[in-house]
């Protein structure tokens, strides 16, 4: 196997992800979305700790760390969803409209 | 993280992050106490989280001018810019914890607010002092996280859970787009250490330069949303206004002065080889983030949402040194425009949170959030009004002031590196947004006040705190000799 594939991956599910978080109008979907944009980072990080010129464990240690912080993060976010939810009874984007311009 | 394991002693590790192990530390001691508590005795947990803070300022004081000391295999890095930056992040967050306290005794905002600011001011600090990707990236991520709880804090209030939502989504978004362009500087570098990767860097753009233009566009991008940098700004006014006040305070300046620090610190390392490639970008950002920050407050009848873009338009101002160290290629230059920052930097804490302190209160008095709520606020509480003007004409930067001060600082730099230009802009843009802090001026002092006002007091903790924030404007504005003479004497970089 080569580098490429990996890198592709990567850069497809980044750009899914970023399609998915910009245009979804379910707050889920969107929570789910950054999860898959902050897992492609996490795939090139792995790909490149293993096809560097001199492989190294860095890269692995560093998608640890943020497989942690992906975690913490939509935790929070799935917690404000909630209270967002029991203040207005919806989970959909276009509701998030009580403050404009 | 070197090829052999170097195991750290404890009078190491205290050495070089003493500062945030006493605020981290802090905070889990504070959310324990806070837990077992009874419910009237909790308003002691902001007193001591005011203490906290207190104390890490003077142990980063006391490392002051203390050399430059590197640890943990070059991957944590006390100097002179880590130790400003802190000193900074720590002032702020000791004046928005003072505020929090004021506003605590009319508006039920839970305690928790204590130790969540420090968790984010310690992750603000280890974004200062951290040169290794997964260290910044660590800290950048406690800032941010416990940022949106912050917001989202006010649960009575619709607007606060939707502004938290916002701020999470975009500020994830911007996470996610730092976090895949650094994954990209691993890939290149082989290294997580910024030390290594600037060397590394200087041979490999030949090579990889379209792969270091992607992660250099991506890290932009992220760190763009996060300081609210004009194409990227949409969600500031939203935020600001939804967050609880002592909130707003804090996302203006500590959290935007952390995220400056991780832009100086990765872009000056990681890609100051490309340097004049780049700087015209950050002028046009610089550019356009002072003209709509400063014309979209024109159109705002909410002095929340007014303060809000009047901040998206003061980050205009701080980007213009980075457009200029980019010019010149001096290192004197260099130094000027990190002076200038760091001076702009405090100037902008003090008067900002002074004007979003005032605000507050009146905000709770006259029951309404916009500019007719001020008026005539120079007959009902003297003392208010004088402030805010004081903070108002900094933030619009009439001489005397920290704000004027800083914005000459600024001016100089661009003016050294012969961007005319750029000067022009941030004169231009500041006459802009003369016209709207007088909007406000003149309702505080022309306008009648409403019939009906009760002349409440304005609180001895507020009136404390507005005021040491206005003597901090006035010190830096009048004397600015003291402040200027370690800005020129400091070693900035590890």
């Amino acid at each position: 196997m080569a580098l490429q594939p990996f890198l592709a991956l990567g850069a497809v599910l980044f750009g899914i992800g970023l399609y998915g978080a910009l245009t979804k109008r379910n707050l889920i979907i969107v929570l789910i979305s950054i999860e898959m944009m902050l897992n492609a980072a996490n795939i090139n990080l792995v790909a490149f700790a293993h096809f560097l010129p001199k492989p190294n464990i860095e890269g692995q240690v560093y998608a640890l760390f943020n497989i942690a912080i992906a975690a913490a993060e939509v935790a929070v976010g799935l917690a404000i969803l909630l209270s967002f939810f029991r203040a207005r009874n919806t989970s959909d984007v276009r509701d998030m409209n009580a403050m404009k311009w | 993280m070197g090829s052999a394991v170097q195991w750290l002693s404890f009078s190491d590790v205290w050495r070089s992050m003493g500062p945030e192990l006493i605020v981290i530390g802090g905070a889990f001691l504070i959310m324990l106490i806070e837990l077992l508590l009874p419910q009237q005795q909790r308003k002691v947990t902001p007193w001591l989280a005011v203490i906290d803070v207190l104390l890490a300022a003077l142990v980063t004081i006391a490392r002051f001018g203390g050399g430059i000391l590197l640890y943990s295999n070059a991957d944590y890095v006390v100097d002179g810019f880590s130790s400003l930056f802190k000193l900074l992040i720590l002032l702020g967050t000791f004046f928005v914890l003072l505020l929090a306290i004021a506003e605590q005794r009319k508006q039920s905002l839970p305690y928790e607010y204590s130790y969540l600011m420090l968790f984010a001011s310690g992750g603000a600090m280890i974004i200062t002092s951290g040169i290794d990707l997964v260290l910044l990236y660590v800290g950048l991520e406690l800032l941010s996280i416990a940022t949106y709880i912050l917001v989202a804090l006010n649960r009575k209030d619709a607007r606060s859970s939707e502004g938290g939502l916002k701020y999470l989504i975009i500020g994830s978004i911007a996470s996610a787009s730092i976090l895949y362009g650094l994954s990209f500087l691993y890939g290149v570098a082989g290294s997580t250490n910024l030390g290594q990767i600037a060397v590394t860097l200087q041979n490999a753009w030949a090579n990889d330069g379209t792969i270091l233009f992607v992660s250099f566009a991506l890290i932009l991008a992220g760190v763009a949303v996060k300081i609210s940098v004009v194409p990227f700004h949409l969600w500031t006014p939203d935020v600001y206004e939804g967050a609880p006040t002592p909130v707003t305070a804090y996302l203006a300046v500590i959290s935007k002065a952390a995220v400056i620090a991780f832009f100086l610190r990765v872009f000056l390392f990681v890609y100051g080889a490309k340097y004049q490639d780049w700087w015209l970008v950050i002028a046009w950002l610089a550019v356009l983030t002072m003209i709509i920050g400063n014309f979209g407050a024109l159109a705002q009848r909410n002095v929340k949402r007014i303060l809000a873009y009047s901040s998206i338009g003061q980050v205009g101002y701080l980007l213009m040194p980075f457009a200029a160290i980019g010019q010149t290629q001096n290192v004197n230059d260099m130094w000027q425009a990190l002076s200038a920052t760091v001076f702009y930097l405090f100037a902008y804490a003090f008067m900002t949170i002074g004007a979003f302190a005032i605000f507050g209160k009146v905000a709770q008095m006259r029951g309404s959030e916009q500019v007719e709520a001020f008026a005539g606020l120079y007959r009902t509480h003297p003392w208010l009004a004088a402030m805010m003007a004081i903070f108002l004409l900094s933030l619009a930067g009439l001489p005397l002031t920290g704000g004027f001060f800083g914005k000459f600082m600024i001016f100089l730099v661009a003016f050294n590196a012969g961007q005319y230009w750029l000067g022009v802009i941030l004169f231009a843009t500041s006459a802009v947004a003369f016209y709207y802090y007088f909007g406000i001026l003149k309702a505080i002092f022309v306008q009648e006040p409403p019939a009906d006002v009760e002349s409440s007091r304005s609180g001895s903790m507020l009136t404390v705190l507005v005021g040491l924030c206005a003597l901090g404007t006035l010190v830096l504005g009048l004397l600015p000799d003291p402040f200027l003479h370690i800005l020129n004497t400091v070693h900035w970089f590890g």
